[in-house]
């Protein structure tokens, strides 16, 4: 799959069009999302949890950069696909945020290769990634 | 109306259509929250007892009702079973495991 970069970030960020949905859905919502290696888990807009009706399964402690404090916050389940085929089951985060941000917990069962010069990028599912 | 009455505006109109469709919603969250956080405290008081249990430790336990209803060392697994087996009911999962942990979020975005 290729990908221009999104100028709507500055610096250009790898931005992809995702899709998500409640697990046993056939409805999917597109969702923009951006590929950041800085994030150990996925997180979501929070406006996703009142159209997908997700409720809160687990917690997680969360790190925040610029903030020594850290964060429980309620973890929740929905299924992604970044092609609109295949969808997997991921744990993520709400914020308040309009764009998700994919986390290395999604993005590492990819191989990615970007070209900021080019301005565009490659996601490839690895092929040893779990199905 | 009196004659230097001004009549009252209408934005109220579609809020208030607004907050009838949303209280009920609001209140289930709240509800099925609150429901969450009690599975939670019922976790964490266990805790020490299921440490102990060799059968569980390290795993990933679901709690409904103030019961273990299902475990996993596979945390995305048992929460695709807890979805399908429990669909809309409330379910906490949580690592039998001696130390927190947790996860970092990235730095901040700058804007032109």
């Amino acid at each position: 799959m290729r990908f221009d970069y999104s100028n709507d970030l500055f610096p250009p960020a790898l931005v992809l069009p995702a899709w998500v949905r409640a697990r046993g859905s056939q409805i999917a919502l597109p969702l923009p999302a951006k590929v950041d290696t800085g994030a150990g888990i996925t997180v979501l807009p929070e406006r996703i949890q009142g159209e997908l009706d997700l409720m809160p399964l687990g917690r997680v402690m969360c790190y925040e950069a610029l903030n020594d404090r850290p964060q429980q916050r309620q973890t929740y389940f929905v299924e992604m696909s970044l092609d609109r085929e295949s969808f997997v089951l991921v744990e993520v985060i709400l914020a308040p945020k309009a764009r998700g941000l994919l986390g290395r917990d999604v993005i590492n069962d990819y191989d990615l290769h970007a070209y900021p010069r080019q301005g565009y990028f490659e996601l490839h599912r690895a092929t040893n990634a779990p199905t | 109306m009196a004659k230097d009455e001004k009549p009252l505006p209408d934005a109220t109109a579609e809020p208030v259509a607004d907050y009838a469709a949303a209280t009920p919603r609001a209140n289930v969250e709240n509800k099925n929250l609150a429901q969450w956080r009690k599975e939670a405290a019922y976790f964490d008081a266990l805790m020490p007892k299921l440490w102990q249990d060799s059968k569980l430790r390290h795993k990933y336990v679901a709690v409904k009702g103030q019961k273990i209803v299902d475990f996993d060392e596979d945390k995305i697994r048992l929460a695709g079973r807890v979805l399908d087996n429990y669909p809309g009911e409330v379910v906490f999962i949580e690592r039998v495991e001696a130390g927190a942990s947790g996860v970092e979020l990235s730095g901040p975005e700058v804007r032109p």
